[in-house]
């Protein structure tokens, strides 16, 4: 019995083998086929394909008859060497069967009808002909929409593939009772909408508390009425609360972005995203991060902090203060507004031409493909825009800690905080005018043609006019993060800050230093050995100023007792991981290894462990510190603390694998990479510990939501903190000060300078030189 | 994964010696700062710098310990320049001498061309394969101690008509002798390879031949391109110099010039920039010493499919030479690559 089954069944299957060999034989054009039929030749305008007799709608099971004609008026039989081939063709439909007439002329190979080669000497093969006679029977359903493509070839007959063109031709046919085409989003379109989705829930989450506070009375009138002081306030309490909030948002959203592309990394030659997403995916994810998620909250602490800690009313500039944030709060949409033309910028956050030059208005439709995706331009825009924003903060901070100072106030009894933004916004100051004419030259070669960086231009102009901003830019995210984590620690050691002075001329050297160092990002742009050589030794002096800090931090713990909360551990965590960024950052001035980790992995990991490990450390701490002077209400610290466990043993476990991916040799920005290379294991483990560390900062979220309602209330000075905003109530009122503090002076009281005797200045302006008498 | 001996790895080494030694020094002061100085442990230091509120509280200094924090990472930061430095010359400073193989590489969006400036004859060692191709003159004679030899298949490509493909009538080996001879004219214009198969067409040897620039400028450089998937081949224990040029994949528009790639050799651990406006190329030195198959990466974002322009480059031995002699880099000996991209 079982063996009768067993032949059954093996005949069954040499019967289902030997089938296709009957009806036809093999030959035409499989699967390969469906990206154009390049097993002869390339695509060339000049071979067409006309598809003849489809209907616009059909009925349903009614049968059409068709004709396909490949064309090529300039393509030459070959005579000599003619084999009898002329054509071919491959048609794919959705629904429905199409057949050929004469049935010796076609089969099916991977779900395609394609020709046949000759069958046999006698007989005719599909590939005899340019020009073919179908039938499509209908599907049964008379409510789809039928999309047919057919590719065609124009061969010459020649031997090999030679001189020989395809093109390809679809056609939609919709059934009688089909409605209309569904529409169709890239992942992108969905996500950025999903954005501004997100948007409009936080607005309707807002007038629903607002709602719930007394239903009874609500009125949008009322609403407006709240609302209306936050969208036209001057007070820079809430323009920097506005300016954190905004900043916060763009962090997750900037996260988001990062998760969806660590899935497509997750696994070796994964196609989770396409070439186009994922390049576009890190474009938005770096800008995002630098220039609307740590710039927005770093501006939010400056804006807040800074005038309560100089004893200011407000900043210098109120209104300019406010057209900066609403700049900055419109240049967002323009930066992501090029998803919905279906290709956003993709063009990375350096914005290197000639790539991001070129586009189809100086290329043309048929080489648009090698230049930047049209999202580019409104992108380009948006930049502009945010160096606006960023220039009018900075004439703004300037001023308002030259001027405005309360009495005591003076440059060496500032708060080193004050002072980092200081030096901060004038490094910003300095190198924004770089960034700002790079783009908008970037600007004028793509909309109006000119030629600064693209053919007659020079390239390598753009990059050192980006990376004059550059670097002094991330510096200018850094250390307003080291005036976080001196005002942090030395509040919570109970000390004063060791070695203040060395501190601020520390600030001030990374400040100077950090303006010629910009060509260490070009050290393999084919610069002159002597450039690269003097770029080398600036960068690594950069190591001295930051060294004296980290050395002074820890001068600062010692001695103190250390209150360990939430604050503290994130300041801690940035001690850590900034000193481990710093020593990775030491690798790469150096020729014989800039060589080898320019544009790599370990890159990655070293920006990400100064940026995320250094900024947003620090920011994270700087919100547990000064949220109970905003809101009056600490943060919880049970939640905080899970927060910072959590948060820093998986963004260690996230980043630390990428300094090995890089010496393994994988590039950045690299869509995927094989299973040979050896990379997957360390990219699965980045990618699982990224999702960790973006869900555990939810816990920051609610925080922030859950303890302005029920957090423990607080007095004027919860931390012990000496500086003036710790003077004011929390939160402040409006205008800051009702009178002008006045700083005082332990050091006249209790300092050991107080009772000394003239100082080395006085001695030496004092004393004659000898023999002045006679 | 770079290769030993390579100016990356022992600078790399080097750097890794000073910067765990910083580490351990300032993780340990840190670590113990923060465990022995906790509240709790030590009572409250608030009097101490009398820190009140609204006044700046009292300077803590120590003016010798405040320079020493200066001075020590500036004698580190000096000696690490100084190490540094070193390094620029082997880096930077092209090799002086006719001895050198020139290449030159030509990106392309998406693609590598490696266009050949010297000639280059190679063949597969005889040692390891037991068959000896010899052509010069008008003679090819293969010569095989291998049983399993049978055939030998002679292409030639090029010459001044440049693209022309030839594939001559496949000679057979005689079995007794194990030799092979046929009357053929050597062409040093032309790209000629000969391999000898199995029975089954299993390739067992090659030799190849690729032509130099031609020095009255009549033809085209011969060119192997990634995009046919094609390795780049070069000589093992010889200095090669790159000089590397961005073109763009498409002549018709004089707007488009190419854009910047980043030609990577991850096993010697260099890359250098292709840029388009520099007429003169930029330039690159490796001196491959092992023989193998090693990854080619583009590490400058290029575009849309700047992650598939990836090549593989091939070190061979020159005929009558082989790759014992240590010149200096050699193959990791655990056999990993940076693989294919």
């Amino acid at each position: 019995m079982r063996g009768r089954v067993a032949i059954l069944l093996g005949v069954l299957m040499v019967t289902l083998l030997a089938a296709p060999q009957f009806t036809a034989a093999p030959g035409g054009i499989g699967a390969a086929g469906d990206q154009g039929c390049t097993c002869h030749g390339g695509a060339s305008p000049d071979t067409t394909v006309l598809v003849d007799g489809l209907p616009e709608t059909y009925n349903a099971s009614e049968t059409y008859t068709f004709t396909v004609t490949v064309k090529n008026d300039v393509m030459d039989i070959n005579d000599v060497d003619w084999n009898g081939h002329a054509g071919g063709f491959r048609i794919l439909t959705s629904h429905g069967e199409v057949t050929t007439v004469d049935s010796d002329l076609s089969h099916m190979i991977d779900g395609g009808l394609t020709h046949t080669d000759n069958p046999a000497e006698d007989a005719a093969g599909g590939n005899e002909f340019r020009s073919w006679t179908f039938e499509w029977t209908a599907p049964a359903a008379d409510d789809l929409n039928v999309e047919m493509t057919v590719y065609g070839n124009a061969v010459n007959g020649g031997n090999g593939a030679g001189g020989d063109h395809w093109n390809v031709a679809t056609a939609s046919i919709a059934g009688i009772n089909a409605g209309a085409l569904a529409p169709s989003a890239s992942a992108l379109v969905i996500f950025v909408t999903s954005i501004g989705l997100a948007a409009g829930l936080i607005f309707m989450g807002v007038l629903w508390v607002f709602y719930r506070r007394s239903p009874e009375t609500f009125t949008m009138e009322r609403f407006w009425s709240f609302l209306k002081p936050w969208l036209t306030t001057t007070d820079h309490k809430q323009v920097g609360i506005m300016y954190f909030l905004f900043g916060f948002f763009f962090f997750l959203v900037g996260g988001l972005l990062a998760l969806l592309f660590r899935v497509q990394l997750a696994l070796p030659e994964n196609d989770f995203l396409t070439y186009d997403e994922y390049n576009s995916f890190f474009t938005l994810h770096g800008t995002t991060m630098i220039f609307l998620a740590a710039m927005p909250m770093i501006a939010g602490f400056m804006n807040y902090v800074l005038p309560l800690q100089i004893g200011a009313k407000d900043l210098a500039f109120p209104r300019i203060n406010a057209m900066g944030l609403w700049l900055l709060v419109f240049s967002a949409p323009l930066i992501f507004t090029g998803v919905f033309s279906g290709e956003a910028a993709d063009i990375t956050w350096v914005m290197y031409p000639p790539y991001s030059s070129l586009t189809e208005s100086n290329l043309g439709s048929t080489l648009a493909d090698y230049g930047s995706n049209p999202g580019t331009t409104a992108f380009i825009s948006g930049m502009l825009m945010l160096g606006a924003s960023s220039t009018l903060g900075g004439v703004n901070f300037i001023t308002t800690v030259f001027t405005m100072r309360a009495p005591g106030v003076t440059w060496m009894k500032m708060p080193l905080f004050t002072w980092s933004v200081f030096i901060s916004v004038f490094m910003l100051f300095m190198s924004l005018p770089a960034l700002i004419i790079g783009v908008a030259f970037l600007l004028f070669d793509h909309t109006i043609g000119t030629q600064f960086f693209v053919a007659g231009g020079d390239p390598l102009l753009f990059q050192h006019l980006f990376w004059f901003f550059g670097h002094p830019e991330v510096y200018v995210v850094i250390v307003p993060a080291f005036g976080i984590v001196s005002e942090v620690l030395a509040t919570s050691a109970r000390r004063s800050i060791f070695g203040y002075k060395s501190m601020v001329f520390a600030m001030a050297g990374i400040g100077i230093v950090g303006f010629i160092v910009w060509g260490h990002h070009m050290l393999t742009s084919g610069m002159d050995p002597f450039w690269r050589a003097l770029f080398m030794i600036m960068t690594m002096l950069v190591a001295i100023p930051t060294g004296a800090k980290i050395f002074n931090w820890l001068a600062t713990l010692w001695g103190g007792s250390l209150v360990m909360k939430t604050h503290t551990l994130w300041s801690l965590g940035f001690l850590v991981t900034f000193t481990l960024g710093g020593i990775s950052g030491m690798f790469f001035p150096v020729a014989g290894l800039d060589v080898h980790f320019h544009d790599s992995y370990f890159v990655v990991a070293h920006f990400h462990y100064v940026f995320i490990g250094g900024t947003v450390f620090a920011l994270f701490s700087a919100v547990y510190y000064w949220y109970p002077k905003a809101t009056g209400r600490k943060l919880n610290e049970t939640l905080g603390l899970w927060h910072f466990l959590i948060g820093f043993a998986s963004y260690n476990a996230a980043f630390w694998p990428m300094h090995a991916l890089g010496i393994m040799g994988m590039p950045r920005r690299t869509h995927t990479y094989t299973i040979d290379s050896g990379f997957a294991e360390y990219n699965m483990a980045v990618s699982t510990f990224a999702f960790i560390f973006g869900i555990s900062q939810l816990l920051l979220v609610w925080n922030i939501i859950y303890s302005s309602r029920r957090g423990e209330p607080v007095g004027k000075d919860p931390w012990g903190g000496w500086s003036l905003e710790w003077s004011t109530t929390s939160p402040p009122p409006t205008p800051s000060f009702h009178d002008i503090p006045t700083q005082y002076d332990k050091n006249e009281e209790f300092g050991h300078h107080s009772h000394e005797g003239p100082t080395l200045k006085e001695k030496l302006w004092a004393a004659e030189p000898k023999g002045a008498e006679e | 994964m770079v290769a030993e001996d390579t100016v990356f790895a022992v600078l790399y080494d080097k750097f890794m010696f000073w910067a765990i030694l910083v580490g351990v020094f300032t993780f340990g002061w840190m670590f113990l700062a923060m465990l022995r100085y906790r509240e709790g442990v030590e009572p409250d230091t608030t009097h101490i710098d009398h820190i009140e509120v609204g006044s700046f509280p009292v300077d803590r200094h120590n003016t010798k310990l405040e320079i020493f924090f200066y001075v020590a990472p500036t004698i580190i930061v000096a000696w690490l320049i100084v190490l540094a430095l070193s390094s620029n010359t082997a880096v930077w400073v092209l090799p002086e001498g006719e001895e050198a193989h020139d290449m030159k590489i030509i990106g392309k969006q998406w693609f590598w061309e490696f266009e050949y400036k010297d000639s280059l004859t190679w063949e597969d060692d005889p040692g390891a394969t037991g068959i000896d191709v010899d052509w010069k003159g008008t003679t090819l004679s293969v010569n095989s101690t291998n049983a399993q030899a049978v055939n030998v298949s002679v292409t030639t490509v090029g010459g001044i008509t440049f693209g022309e493909t030839v594939n001559y009538d496949p000679i057979s080996i005689d079995t007794v002798t194990g030799q092979a001879m046929a009357a053929m004219t050597f062409a040093p214009e032309k790209h000629a390879v000969v391999e000898v198969t199995d029975a089954d067409g299993e390739l067992l040897h090659t030799w190849m031949h690729i032509p130099g620039e031609d020095p009255n400028g009549y033809r085209d450089n011969f060119a192997f391109s990634s995009a046919l998937g094609e390795d780049m081949i070069l000589p093992c224990d010889t200095e090669v110099i790159f000089e590397m040029h961005s073109a763009p994949s498409d002549d018709s528009n004089p707007n488009y010039i190419g854009v910047q790639h980043s030609f990577w050799l991850p096993e010697w651990g260099v890359k250098e920039d292709l840029v388009p406006g520099i007429e003169g190329g930029t330039y690159m030195t490796v001196m491959p010493d092992d023989p193998g198959l090693f990854p080619i990466k583009c590490a400058e974002y290029c575009g849309n499919q700047h992650s598939m322009m990836v090549g593989q480059v091939k070190i061979v031995a020159e005929e009558g030479r082989n790759c014992d002699f240590d010149s200096g880099v050699k193959k990791l000996t655990d056999g990993s690559s940076g693989g294919d991209y």
